[in-house]
């Protein structure tokens, strides 16, 4: 097991690498440089030539690249042209609320989407089946800008129950409730499409789990629904569930950001675009890689819980058990 | 079908019993009948098998009994009786506090009736816990024990998931499962059929033991003669969703009276009934009959009025694997939706068949104490003499001197666990047959 994870992290080293690599392509391909940033009428052209050499602008790409590289492996991820303070601790302190969000969204979509889908599943084809799959639709196809901004005009707005932004009323007591008020709308806006992949999903999981054997199995030895549901379904429901999760993970991320944007919510989404406007390279690239290791490691995570919960898979390997 | 009714088993004498099943299944857009006025008696501590090929209707009476059909199965009409308590009326909740714990059963393929990701012995011991409540310590320990009584005996083995088993040790489990409250019926639906001969015969042995041990009655669903002749107290054949036969294992192998019953019999391979027959009239006449069955002349049948499905295919019903193919110029399968058919349903494959049989459905003949089958006919073929059997083949479709009512009805004394009620409408119509 122990073995499983560290081949797998060390698979993750070259990972990393050819991200960051593409990552810092595509960042310095993108128009216009900080350097321009800073132009100001009045500016002599000279002064823009010696500021991108004071920047490291001027060298050839893969020199950047390299010195940037050598910089992260030595644990230093740069400083933030805006604002000049260390990527590291600017990306620090987003991570949090952003791991908050992301992680209330995930649990609230599941919550919502297991008994939803398990229902719908069992009750094929009624119209309560078919009602809900013009919802769910409606609720994955629906921009997560625009679910954010009517939920806000709906319950900030239309009916004050939340506050319509931010993670902490002003001059507040920073308390759980606070926190958890300010939470409501986002994960909200995050978690509504996500119910709506994961119910289609946990249907088709429950369909065919029950087109299987052994809920008939079950019955025969007098199991009742609930037990059937609770000791031979839902596990057996994991296996798919874990890799649809593992898979909805990133676009959960690039949700994160949005929602930072129309909530003010203080996370890794409103830094990263803000140094997209100011192209504060440090920062952007810091936050990619902050980005992909989150993924990477969510990937980890979704095989190793597989492994957890299929014994097929645990003791499949040849020679060497996967895990 | 009015002719089933006559032989309704009475509840009393019986641990379960089936009356009038009938079960359909929705496919799609059409409704099919799979199982059609069936009537069983089973008594405790008696092995009854239920015989007939893939698709007559045998699985299905075996879901329907314990109402596990599924959601495009339904029980159309019919009652099911288990120790006086009415099945088919119960609550689902009522129902589960049967299942598993007075009935248990068997499911025919052991790799997908259990589940991939629970350990064996949890499965094993889940109607104990779910009936007795048994904590998880001792249904451990009681998995334990019920693997070990059907042949596993390392303890280890309980911990295993069943991908880890080989199909022997599934099956194995599974009828560990199914005994582990000490049911007192056990439905075992083709345990055997996915195995190989020794692991079957083993697996025999142990339903023997159960039965003598327990006292635990068993339907034993099958298609193969071999396991029947091992194991069977009696003997129900089933043929395109209905009875075509029921009798004692001996009667049936020593004298198989519906035309069904003995082209099962020619079919089957090997000679494992043989034991069963070893002081019993000739079995190797029937077989040779069986084998040398031609189909009527084509001109005494009015073809217009023949089915679709009736008319003679070149390929035989069956084949023997030592055996030359046999001659039978008739159709190889059975009719699709047979509850339309008016008359009897064996009528296509019949070698015996008259043009009457494709009219009138037949009943119950009576040929011996508990022995009955459907064939008005039955009395012909198999009765003759070894010597007439083998140089007499070209006659038999023709000849019809003798009904089989004639003969069944001077045996008169019925089996006393049969209403006798309506026997009178059976005999009429074999006259008007014959």
């Amino acid at each position: 097991m122990s073995r499983y994870i560290r081949r797998r992290l060390l698979i993750c080293i070259p990972l990393l690498l050819g991200i960051s690599l593409l990552n810092f392509i595509i960042v310095h391909l993108a128009p216009g440089d900080p350097a321009d940033m800073l132009i100001r009428p009045g500016l002599a052209p000279e002064m823009i030539v010696l500021q991108k050499e004071a920047m490291g602008l001027g060298q050839p790409i893969w020199a950047q690249y390299g010195i940037w590289l050598k910089n992260i492996l030595l644990g230093n991820w740069g400083y933030s042209y805006a604002t000049h303070r260390p990527v590291i601790a600017m990306i620090g302190e987003r991570v949090g609320p952003t791991f908050l969000l992301m992680g209330v969204s995930l649990l609230l979509s599941l919550l919502l989407a297991f008994p939803w889908g398990i229902l719908s599943g069992l009750r094929q084809n009624s119209l309560g089946d078919r009602l809900s799959a013009g919802v769910c639709f409606t609720l994955f196809s629906t921009p997560g800008f625009f679910l954010g901004i009517s939920l806000i005009y709906l319950f900030a707005l239309k009916i004050p129950l939340f506050p319509p932004s931010g993670m902490y009323t002003l001059g507040g007591e920073r308390g759980f409730l606070d926190v958890a008020r300010h939470l409501a709308l986002p994960a909200a806006a995050l978690a509504l499409p996500g119910a709506g992949v994961y119910t289609r999903y946990v249907r088709s999981c429950t369909l065919e789990v029950l087109s299987q054997d052994y809920p008939r199995g079950a019955r025969a030895k007098g199991a009742r629904t609930f037990r059937l549901l609770r000791v031979h379904m839902l596990r057996n429901m994991m296996i798919t569930m874990v890799s649809v999760i593992g898979m909805e993970i990133p676009p959960l991320f690039c949700g994160a950001v949005v929602a930072d944007r129309v909530f003010a919510w203080p996370g890794i989404g409103k830094l990263t675009m803000d140094a997209i406007a100011a192209r504060d390279y440090p920062v952007l690239l810091g936050v990619n890689l902050i980005a992909a290791i989150i993924i990477l490691l969510a990937n980890l995570g979704t095989d190793l819980l597989y492994c957890w919960i299929d014994p097929r898979i645990r003791y499949s390997g040849k020679g060497e058990p996967p895990c | 079908m009015a002719g089933q009714k006559d032989y309704r088993p009475i509840p009393d004498d019986y641990l379960l019993t089936v009356s009038g099943l009938s079960v359909g299944f929705q496919n799609g857009s059409r409704f099919s009948v799979a199982v059609d006025d069936l009537s069983i008696g089973l008594a405790a501590d008696e092995i009854l098998c239920l015989v007939g090929e893939s698709g007559c209707g045998k699985s299905a009476t075996a879901l329907a009994v314990t109402r596990l059909l599924g959601k495009n199965g339904r029980v159309i009409s019919g009652e099911v009786l288990f120790e006086g308590q009415n099945l088919t009326s119960m609550t689902e909740k009522e129902l589960s506090g049967i299942r598993g714990r007075q009935i248990g059963v068997i499911f025919q393929n052991p790799s997908s009736s259990l589940n991939p990701v629970l350990p064996i012995g949890e499965q094993v011991s889940e109607a104990l816990r779910i009936h007795y409540r048994l904590p998880r310590r001792e249904a451990g320990a009681a998995a334990a024990e019920l693997l070990r009584q059907v042949g596993i005996p390392s303890p280890a083995a309980a911990r295993q998931y069943p991908h880890g088993f080989s199909g022997g040790m599934r099956q194995r489990a599974m009828i560990a499962m199914a005994l582990a409250c000490g049911p007192k019926l056990l439905i075992a639906d083709e345990p055997t059929t996915a195995l190989d001969v020794t692991l079957q015969a083993s697996i025999l042995r142990i339903f023997q033991t159960i039965r003598q041990s327990q006292h635990t009655a068993i339907l034993f669903i099958t298609h193969d003669l071999g396991v029947v002749a091992e194991i069977a107290d009696r003997v129900l054949v089933m043929y395109a969703g209905e009875l075509v036969e029921q009798a004692d294992a001996f009667s049936l192998f020593a004298r198989p009276s519906h035309p069904y019953t003995q082209m099962l019999l020619a079919c089957a391979p090997g000679r494992a009934y043989e034991a069963e027959l070893s002081e019993g009239p000739p079995y190797e006449a029937s077989m040779r009959e069986a084998l040398s069955y031609e189909a009527p002349p084509r001109e005494a049948l009015p073809r217009e009025a023949l089915p679709r499905e009736a008319l003679p295919s070149a390929t035989p019903p069956c084949e023997g694997p030592s055996r030359e193919a046999p001659t039978l110029a008739l159709a190889d399968t059975a009719p699709a939706s047979y509850d339309r058919l008016p008359g009897c349903r064996f009528f296509s494959r019949c070698p015996r068949r008259r043009a009457a049989c494709q009219t009138t459905h037949p009943g119950w003949t009576e040929l011996a104490r508990g022995h009955l089958t459907r064939c008005p006919y039955s009395g012909e073929g198999s009765r003759g003499s070894d010597d007439d059997e083998s140089g007499d083949e070209s006659g038999r479709s023709g000849e019809g001197g003798r009904s089989g009512g004639d003969e069944s009805g001077g045996e008169g004394d019925r089996s006393g666990r049969y209403d006798s009620g309506g026997d009178e409408s059976g005999r009429e119509k074999e006259g008007g047959a014959s």
